[in-house]
């Protein structure tokens, strides 16, 4: 069940009458009935896996207990590497078993030896890489001891389920997460109506942005050979906004979603796209996952306190188990490679926290100097994201070849004049509300209702007009 | 919570009106579905010769040139299971029925409509035919199937210049694909057969129930003393070189082997029949209005030799 799908739009009405209505209040009814929806969502898409999530969230739950009641320091040790090793097990050979098998067979290949890898005809379980995640901080938060293990098993499976972020987050932690989820919970109109905003502004970002920019990137990242130098880079571009209006979009509405039943969930994009450097464009894309990579990984490897020669080696760590965390092909790699390689000045010279604040803050305009920075810092995030999109290393490479060639300084052979009005329409709105969570949430707030709403309806008559079939989001997958 | 539902509704209000209006009114428009559908249940008694299938036959065989009254209720996309749901919605009309035509081209063995790009049509079975066995429940409205854009401009023909959505003649052939109008065949070849051309691996399931399917179809035929004949209809040559020959043998061969142990069927290849040449085609795999009339008289004349010799034959 997508979030852009028609099921979606009855499946959460009903869940919100029943969860404010039926429920009267009870704290308990309300995180039974989240957590019954989130596994009927869940089984929407392949109910066998269901029993999968619901392993993991038991071996968890168990493993969290186990090591909370641990008698001595051992003990706690076993549980949590029986639970790291399981959880990660899984991960392994759903996601990327297949991807070591065959990549192993062709180094084998290379030397002369001819094997025929086995491998696994299995799918990948949807969201599998998102809830693993969130039960492996829960059981590093236990064994550092920085929360007491939850023994309520309703209120941890909903932490671990709860339908908005199950598939593609936001990656949520225990500390945020679950004490809301044990709090008496009031339905609270202006938290409910901007939660309808968010949603409103993420099916806009999803379905009239990403998928009219996925159109042309589709087709010419499948056709490349047969398109110019510059047509190309408009490719690549149509990509960067593809990704971005549909991984946040898809954060929108999940944080909207959640806000209808009174939870905030955790901020996942900030205006990446008006970052100054790459170190602030990480602090503002994919936020949960980069703060998930700088606490239980870059941290717990010693982080920037060795000198300097540790923080490189830590920041490459970081950006290629992050590369491989999106997938089991070397694009992904080579992509966390980049980025690791473009952070680098900013760690060297540790002008990495220069640009903490929104760019142009409390101002309408950038200057210039930000202006250059923010269209270097564009530049590069396009030429990686060709990484990410091609299907594999060879086509990456053919891509990139292509577009410095003569045929660079042409006219683009494909000029879809709508979806680039939409797109700059789009950034202004981006621009003009960035200093906000999402450019939706004030926009408009003070001009009479009746022209807002007018605001509103051409939203939604533009989600209408530009709907076709339902379009998978892109985290899906990972 | 009561303001928020009173402003929920309020904010609903005129979206609702909207679209519930334009699915009423689209479903007001006349379309081929409809059309087809009202003159099967008329007439689906005196029809002889039944032809089904997808846009090949639908632009391809003009009843009008048949020397038996006969009918093709074939439409875009159409797949095996819808020939045989529209076969069995009219069970015991087929009064007069002594043939059914069905094409098996190249992608018929490994697509059905609702696994297809073209899902959205589905739709028009469930509304226009009443046949509601594939798709889901959202299929069954028109406004959330295919593109808005398009449901404005179908609107916008109808309320203003009084357009139905009709393609076809009175026998059920699509008038739209006219040699006036010829596609350059060399660019429609390639992005048709890259169209047609499946992932084989991935489409195991559905080449099965396409095989039971043409079984049912089968024994539909022998329970009601019919005879089926399956044709792969003719496609330019810029099509065919580009063609999976893997995908192309297995589902010829397939409908070779079913048709050779069925007394009531045979099995006729057009694809590379020599006698359609460039002004019979509208594009790569379509005929236009000259290729239809040379398709559907060799189709009359086949039959009649059926008739005849009372023999299947082969080709």
């Amino acid at each position: 069940m997508f979030f852009n799908s028609l099921n979606f739009a009855i499946f959460l009405p009903f869940v919100f009458l029943l969860y404010w209505f039926a429920t009267k209040g009870n704290l308990k009814f309300q995180n039974i009935l989240l957590l019954v929806s989130s596994y009927f969502f869940y089984a929407c898409w392949d109910w066998r896996f269901l029993f999968l999530l619901i392993f993991s969230t038991l071996l968890d739950y168990f493993t969290g207990i186990k090591m909370s009641d641990a008698k001595n320091q051992e003990s706690k040790k076993f549980w949590f590497w029986l639970s790291i090793s399981i959880n990660l097990g899984f991960l392994g050979v759903f996601k990327y078993y297949n991807f070591f098998a065959e990549s192993f067979a062709s180094a084998l290949d290379k030397i002369g030896l001819h094997v025929n890898p086995w491998t696994l005809k299995v799918i990948l379980p949807v969201g599998i890489s998102f809830y693993t995640f969130h039960g492996l901080s829960y059981v590093i938060d236990i064994y550092k001891d920085r929360i007491k293990a939850e023994k309520n098993f309703i209120d941890y499976s909903v932490f671990v389920s709860f339908f908005p972020l199950l598939v593609a987050g936001p990656i949520e932690r225990a500390t945020h997460l679950l004490p809301q989820i044990q709090k008496k919970r009031t339905f609270d109109y202006s938290k409910a109506v901007d939660g309808l905003r968010q949603i409103l502004w993420g099916l806009f970002k999803k379905i009239v942005i990403a998928d009219q920019c996925a159109e042309y990137a589709n087709q010419i990242f499948n056709n490349s050979a047969d398109y110019s130098g510059s047509t190309l880079v408009l490719g690549a571009i149509f990509f960067t906004f593809q990704i971005y209006g549909d991984f946040s979009g898809y954060s929108d509405i999940a944080l909207g979603t959640a806000r209808l039943f009174g939870i905030e969930l955790l901020k996942n994009f900030a205006f990446p796209y008006f970052s100054r450097d790459i170190a602030e464009f990480w602090r503002r894309w994919h936020i949960s996952l980069s703060t998930w990579f700088r606490d239980y990984l870059y941290i717990p490897l010693g982080g920037s306190k060795g000198g300097t020669l540790m923080k490189v080696r830590n920041t490459f760590i970081i950006f290629i188990v992050s590369g491989f965390w999106h997938g089991a092909n070397w694009t992904f790699i080579v992509w966390g490679l980049l980025n690791a390689l473009y952070i680098m000045p900013s760690i060297i010279f540790n002008t990495n926290r220069n640009n903490l604040e929104i760019v142009a803050k409390g101002k309408h305009f950038p200057n210039l100097k930000d202006l250059l920075f923010i269209g270097i810092t564009f530049s590069l995030t396009v030429f990686a994201w060709i990484f990410f999109r091609a299907e594999n290393l060879r086509h990456a490479i053919f891509y990139i070849s292509h577009i410095f060639s003569r045929s660079l300084f042409t006219i683009p052979t494909i000029i879809p004049k709508v979806t680039l009005v939409l797109l700059i329409l789009f950034f202004a709105i981006e621009w003009f509300g960035r200093e906000k969570q999402y450019a939706l949430e004030s926009f408009g707030l003070k001009i009479p209702q009746v022209i807002r709403w007018g605001f509103y309806y051409t939203l939604v008559f533009a989600i209408f007009y530009f709907a076709g079939s339902e379009q998978e989001f892109i985290y899906f997958q990972f | 919570m009561k303001k928020f539902i009173k402003i929920l509704l309020l904010f609903s209000i005129p979206i609702l009106t909207g679209m519930i209006s334009t699915e009423l009114l689209l479903r007001n428009i006349n379309n081929d579905y409809s059309y087809k559908k009202k003159y099967l249940d008329g007439k689906s008694n005196n029809i002889e010769v039944l032809f089904l299938g997808s846009s090949h036959i639908y632009y391809g065989i003009n009843p009008e040139f048949m020397s038996r009254k006969s009918f093709n209720g074939a439409h875009i996309s159409q797949s095996l299971n819808f020939d045989l749901a529209i076969l069995e919605k009219y069970n015991d009309r087929w009064k007069n029925l002594k043939f059914i035509i069905i094409p098996i081209d190249y992608f018929s063995m490994y697509s059905t409509l609702e696994n297809g790009i073209e899902n959205w049509r589905v739709k028009n079975y469930n509304i226009y035919y009443d046949i509601s066995t594939y798709g889901n429940y959202w299929s069954g409205f028109e406004i959330f199937n295919g593109k808005l854009p398009t449901h404005m401009s179908r609107a916008k023909s109808y309320l203003f210049n009084g357009k139905s959505d009709i393609t076809c003649n009175q026998f059920g052939f699509g008038i739209n694909y006219n040699s006036k109008d010829s596609k350059d065949l060399i660019e429609t070849g390639k992005a048709a057969s890259k169209r047609h051309t499946m992932k084989l691996e991935k489409k195991q399931t559905i080449f099965s129930k396409n095989i039971q399917t043409i079984n049912s179809m089968i024994e539909f035929a022998n329970s009601h003393n019919l005879k089926i004949i399956f044709i792969t209809c003719p496609a330019y040559s810029t099509y065919r070189d580009n063609l999976n020959p893997i995908q192309l043998d297995n589902s010829v061969n397939i409908v070779k082997q079913l048709s050779a142990k069925n007394k009531n069927t045979a099995y006729y290849n057009f694809l590379a029949n020599k006698t359609f040449v460039a002004v019979d085609y509208y594009d790569a795999d379509h005929l236009n209005e000259i290729g239809a009339r040379k398709l559907t008289l060799k189709i009359d004349s086949i039959i009649n030799n059926n008739e005849r010799t009372n023999t299947p034959n082969q080709m």
